[in-house]
């Protein structure tokens, strides 16, 4: 019993960690409070650990340090603009809130042009791809020019399947976007396939966590 | 598994496999991940075009070259983000390159100081001279614009609000155009914003990008056009960067566990498919 106090006093937050692991997977079996004692321990944690680093690495280095050591006084104001946000919660003064909130929204909307042509207008010009493809030495690249294929027939499906401002009446745009149909299920299977690879890992994880970091059986 | 019309009968075995009790399948998914723990499985890896591609591009820096890593992940994909985090660090200090490591999540920024002072050790990496940390940065946006035009104006300080303008690290970096790489290691859609806002504006740059297996397909077209140069796909992707660098971690020694717990996934789906279309056969 001396040894395992030891142990757990020689390396708590371990013991702090498997405690909350097991008491989170508990769970898998049924809706328990031990459960929620430490889902809510964990969001504690959390949102306590993100307000001690935006004191230490944000208000602390751009707010606190200029305006009270070097004399920058003039950030004050930005700091006072920002604070305008808190007056969402008044019903007299709720229209200041909408200063700050605008000025994100300019700068985001301006900022979606940039973004949207970096984007997108990359992707386009590479749609337009050769199904006859030659090698730097001249011959045919067979191979490369079937991809080309498929990536075109794809991309014309799939686009087709969104047509949504007429009726699709024609049977060749019917059965196009059919076979658009289906290659997005191949996708969604695909990214379903990988969530449940997301998931193994995460379960996995807190299994490698549980026998090597804490009970010490496996290296 | 399939779910079981009201009208069915619970005794038959066909609608049985279909209607397995859950704490049976956790139990055995349990077992098929704990199992390798102590009976390891070594199956064969092939590393895929995606995480070659990333490999190559870091491989392709010149020494001495000056890369970005943003770490924005929490505790919720350690499992991914993590071995990922740690292949891409240690190739980098492999390669004695300079590092520059930062976040866009505050338990991101813990996480990656800690991964990175664990490898600068191993490597001999001296702070402020071969890396810094620059620590936790809110708005996403506004960083990304800034540090386009002006690397040292957006990064002033580092996490410990020491001043980095006068690191060695820092030396002669300005803006954009004299970074060599960016690898963002994420769980969330951040790659969006560093190729609208920060990969065009320097054409050599390479933008690296390391998501959680659940995100990479929707990643593929951006690296299909080149503006992603490569990625790293979760826990997967993170055991085939380990092969590649020649070092095991947390995720080369996870895969006997995934691999196992994917194949007891599709025998489950095999199962219950059978059982459904047994039942639908005999309704016939």
């Amino acid at each position: 019993m001396e040894a395992l106090w030891q142990d757990i006093l020689s390396r708590p937050a371990i013991y702090a960690g498997a405690i909350c692991t097991i008491g989170l997977m508990t769970l898998v079996y049924r809706e328990n409070a031990v459960y929620r004692f430490f889902e809510h321990v964990f969001i504690g944690l959390a949102a306590g650990f993100s307000i001690v680093v935006l004191i230490k690495e944000i208000l602390d280095p751009f707010l606190y340090q200029p305006v009270f050591k070097k004399g920058e006084w003039y950030w004050t104001f930005v700091f006072m603009f920002g604070l305008l946000f808190y007056f969402i919660h008044s019903r007299k003064y709720n229209w200041l809130s909408r200063l700050p909130i605008g000025f994100l929204m300019g700068f985001a909307a301006g900022q979606a042009f940039q973004s949207f042509a970096n984007t997108y207008l990359p992707q386009i010009a590479v749609s337009f791809r050769p199904l006859y493809v030659t090698r730097a030495d001249g011959s045919v690249d067979v191979s490369a020019g079937i991809n080309n294929l498929i990536f075109m027939i794809v991309l014309v499906t799939v686009m087709s399947y969104f047509f949504f401002s007429f009726e699709q009446k024609s049977k060749v745009i019917r059965n196009s976007a059919q076979f658009g149909r289906w290659v997005m299920m191949v996708a969604f299977g695909a990214i379903f396939g990988t969530t449940i690879m997301a998931r193994m890992a995460l379960l996995f994880d807190r299994m490698y966590f549980l026998f090597s970091d804490w009970l010490r059986w496996v290296q | 598994m399939a779910m079981t019309s009201p009208t069915s009968q619970p005794s038959d075995f066909w609608h049985r496999i279909q209607a397995i009790d859950r704490r049976v399948l956790y139990v055995l998914l349990l077992v098929v991940i704990i199992l390798p723990l102590f009976v390891p499985i070594r199956l064969p890896m092939v590393t895929m075009p995606s995480t070659q591609k990333l490999y190559q591009a870091i491989e392709s820096i010149p020494e001495g070259g000056f890369v970005i890593v943003s770490a924005t992940w929490s505790g919720g994909t350690r499992a991914e983000n993590m071995p990922q985090t740690e292949a891409i660090l240690r190739h980098l200090m492999k390669r004695r390159l300079r590092v520059a490591v930062f976040s866009f999540d505050q338990q991101g920024s813990q996480f990656s100081y800690n991964i990175a002072s664990r490898l600068a050790k191993e490597y001999n990496y001296e702070y402020g001279k071969d890396w810094v940390h620059w620590g936790f940065r809110p708005i996403v946006g506004v960083v990304m614009k800034s540090l386009v035009r002006d690397i040292p104006g957006t990064f002033t300080t580092d996490r410990d609000g020491k001043p980095t303008k006068d690191m060695e690290v820092m030396k002669g970096i300005r803006d954009i155009k004299d970074v060599d790489a960016i690898v963002e290691i994420a769980a969330s859609g951040i790659y969006m914003d560093w190729i609208g806002l920060v990969v065009g504006a320097n054409p050599n740059l390479k933008f690296g990008f390391c998501p959680t297996a659940v995100m990479a397909p929707e990643t593929y077209p951006y690296m299909d056009s080149g503006q992603i140069v490569g990625i790293m796909e979760g826990m997967r992707g993170a055991a085939e960067y380990e092969q590649l660098i020649r070092a095991t971690g947390l995720a080369t020694k996870g895969m006997g566990s995934i691999s196992l717990a994917h194949v007891l996934i599709m025998l489950l789906i095999i199962i219950g498919n059978i059982g459904y279309i047994a039942t639908r056969a005999r309704g016939r």
